[in-house]
């Protein structure tokens, strides 16, 4: 397994694109941009369960979670590209060696598996459809708010541990 | 230039920088870790504010947006007092960077933006039910969004040399434009007349 998976990490032509003068900071100022999208969109979201900004609808504020998605998947092809194209960044480095070895960027991969898990219990628990009801001023059931809360606290974290994965390497 | 150095070899700045408190340098990873968290809270709902008020997402009654204000001060306060101590650790590199004033006027003026949008469109606005924003609240979100964007690009240039710099900058201004191409081009072939109507049909 191990093999395989070091081999399917290194991709030669992602370091040739990230080892050019622009390559690695072009794609730092996307993750950045994704990451101010997808958390503070998401994280309105979660507040408005919460109890913050009651006035507002539920269900129209559905209406920007698409630039959350904007966001994640400019995190998502920048962040593989980082990876993939380490080489080009930390001359000799192998990709597998730091996924198996580096603790934040485990950690933060756990946590966005995590938030994935959560959204997944926001639809199965039928929270999702739930929150569709409340308009201006109702408060969201109890369930909603925990999982409102886990949500902001895993992006959060995901942010966090994202930050250090530069002085795990 | 001597305060400067002063400055950064400080106490407090060296402690920040130097320190490998809890094993991962502690306070300076925890601070920049910070300083993203803020960046988040305060820029994605400033984006979401700015697009209501350009016509996306009609449906969400602007003056209830009010409430979201709370999350981006918290952002705001984050950063700005995370930046305040981050600053010393490199007080000489950073306050002798024409980049570092470029991101400080550009948050400088997106945090007026943004209050000149709150007096514009909510203000007072409580209650009164919802108006069309005005054309001065949507030049002001537009200004707001070009704003963060500077503030976001030169604050990762600021990491990198002049070489670095020119061709990022040259890259990003490429790859924004073939997304406006790409975006005007999508809307004519969804929206307009014509052959743009005919290939729609065909698809």
């Amino acid at each position: 397994m191990g093999p395989l998976i070091a081999y399917w990490l290194r991709w030669p032509s992602m370091e040739v694109l990230m080892g050019t003068d622009w390559g690695w900071s072009l794609c730092e100022i996307l993750h950045f941009a994704g990451l101010a999208l997808l958390v503070g969109i998401v994280g309105m979201f979660d507040l408005r369960l919460l109890g913050m900004a009651k006035a507002v609808p539920v269900a129209p504020l559905r209406r920007f979670l698409p630039w959350a998605v904007v966001g994640f998947v400019l995190c998502v092809v920048s962040g593989l590209s980082f990876v993939t194209g380490l080489g080009a960044n930390l001359e000799g480095v192998h990709p597998y060696s730091v996924l198996i070895a580096n603790l934040w960027l485990q950690l933060k991969l756990l946590f966005i598996a995590l938030a994935g898990l959560n959204l997944l219990a926001f639809y199965l628990t039928g929270m999702s459809s739930a929150v569709d009801d409340l308009g201006p001023g109702d408060e969201a059931p109890f369930a909603a708010k925990v999982i409102a809360a886990t949500s902001l606290s895993l992006w959060i974290a995901v942010i966090w541990v994202g930050r250090l994965i530069p002085w795990g390497l | 230039m001597e305060f400067l150095h002063w400055l950064q070899d400080s106490g407090l700045a060296t402690w920040v920088r130097e320190s490998d408190a809890l094993g991962s340098t502690f306070p300076y990873t925890f601070l920049l870790a910070l300083h993203a968290i803020g960046l988040a809270m305060l820029v994605g709902p400033n984006v979401a504010v700015d697009l209501r008020i350009l016509g996306y997402g009609r449906s969400v009654p602007l003056g209830s947006m009010e409430g979201f204000f709370r999350q981006m001060w918290v952002g705001f306060w984050f950063n700005a007092l995370s930046g305040l101590v981050l600053l010393p650790t490199s007080a000489v590199t950073f306050l002798t960077d024409p980049i570092f004033y470029v991101k400080l006027g550009s948050i400088a003026l997106a945090v007026v933006t943004l209050q000149m949008i709150y007096g514009e469109v909510f203000r007072g606005r409580s209650g009164r039910g919802d108006t069309p924003p005005t054309t001065k609240a949507k030049i002001l979100a537009g200004t707001s969004l070009v704003l963060w964007v500077v503030a976001i690009v030169s604050g990762r240039l600021m990491a990198y040399n002049g070489d670095v710099r020119r061709s990022t900058l040259n890259a990003f201004l490429l790859l924004l434009l073939l997304l406006l191409v790409g975006g005007v081009g999508w809307r004519a072939i969804a929206r307009g007349p014509g052959w743009g109507v005919s290939l729609r049909r065909s698809m």
